[in-house]
């Protein structure tokens, strides 16, 4: 298992589209992801979960990444709460 | 918590077992009792059927629930909520979830209440099945009233 603490830097935080991009990109690793704010943990497929941190830039979290393919799901979680992975549709979308 | 079921009894905005033929209908129908209640300009409205048009149903967020909502910008007057049920649930064209006969809707007035209050309170109740499964029976609207009341005592206790 690895563990990295991660400063939100994505300006949109993790509200409902990105948390559902979020999901979809967990759902693409065999590793169990779980991100962590405060004392709230989320399974990283887990959308409501997720929505329930209340994720916004500039938090710190906790990510915990454990399987075969750890060190990718790693790297590409932290890519996206760095708002390294542009999310398609980036404009002109609901908040 | 005081926010989510405070906010959605002080305006009136909860609304049962209505019909509505498609998803655009459904959001029409909840967006139309936010610009009633003085909660967003009837752009709101607009906003939150172009981003499915745009973006797709991104929005339905748990088996059965849409939480229709645009950006602050695109009219919020006051941040509050609407909820909606429908009599027949209709598609929205998320597979995973798909049939939806619950909806929330939500306007912040800023982001930070959008994402601090809005989404976590919103989920919260989503993720209460239930309190969802009494919501989605409710035939009246002080019916629905009372199961969010019970559901905001549960929340305040820690028994969620």
């Amino acid at each position: 298992m690895i563990e990295e603490m991660i400063h939100v830097a994505s300006e949109e935080g993790l509200h409902t589209r990105p948390a559902n991009s979020f999901v979809k990109l967990a759902k693409g690793f065999s590793s169990k992801i779980t991100i962590s704010k405060g004392d709230k943990s989320a399974t990283g497929t887990s959308l409501l979960k997720i929505m329930k941190l209340g994720v916004v830039q500039g938090d710190a979290v906790k990510v915990t990444c454990e399987g075969e393919d750890e060190a990718q799901a790693m790297d590409v979680v932290r890519a996206f709460l760095l708002g390294e992975t542009p999310s398609s549709g980036e404009e002109e979308t609901a908040s | 918590m005081a926010g989510f079921v405070a906010r959605v009894v002080a305006s009136g905005t909860i609304s049962v077992k209505q019909a509505a033929s498609d998803w655009e209908a459904a959001v029409q129908l909840g967006g139309d009792m936010m610009v009633k209640a003085g909660l967003v300009e009837p752009s709101y409205v607009q906003a939150m059927i172009e981003n499915h048009k745009t973006i797709g149903p991104y929005y339905v967020i748990a088996p059965g629930i849409a939480m229709p909502h645009a950006k602050p910008e695109n009219g919020v007057l006051k941040t509050g909520y609407a909820v909606v049920t429908l009599a027949n649930p209709v598609e929205f064209g998320d597979e995973e979830n798909d049939p939806v006969d619950i909806l929330i809707f939500a306007g912040a007035v800023n982001r930070e209440e959008h994402n601090e209050e809005v989404v976590p309170q919103v989920a919260e109740l989503c993720d209460s099945e239930a309190y969802v499964q009494r919501l989605r029976e409710a035939d009246s609207t002080a019916a629905a009233v009372a199961v969010l009341r019970d559901f905001e005592k549960a929340f305040e206790a820690g028994e969620l």
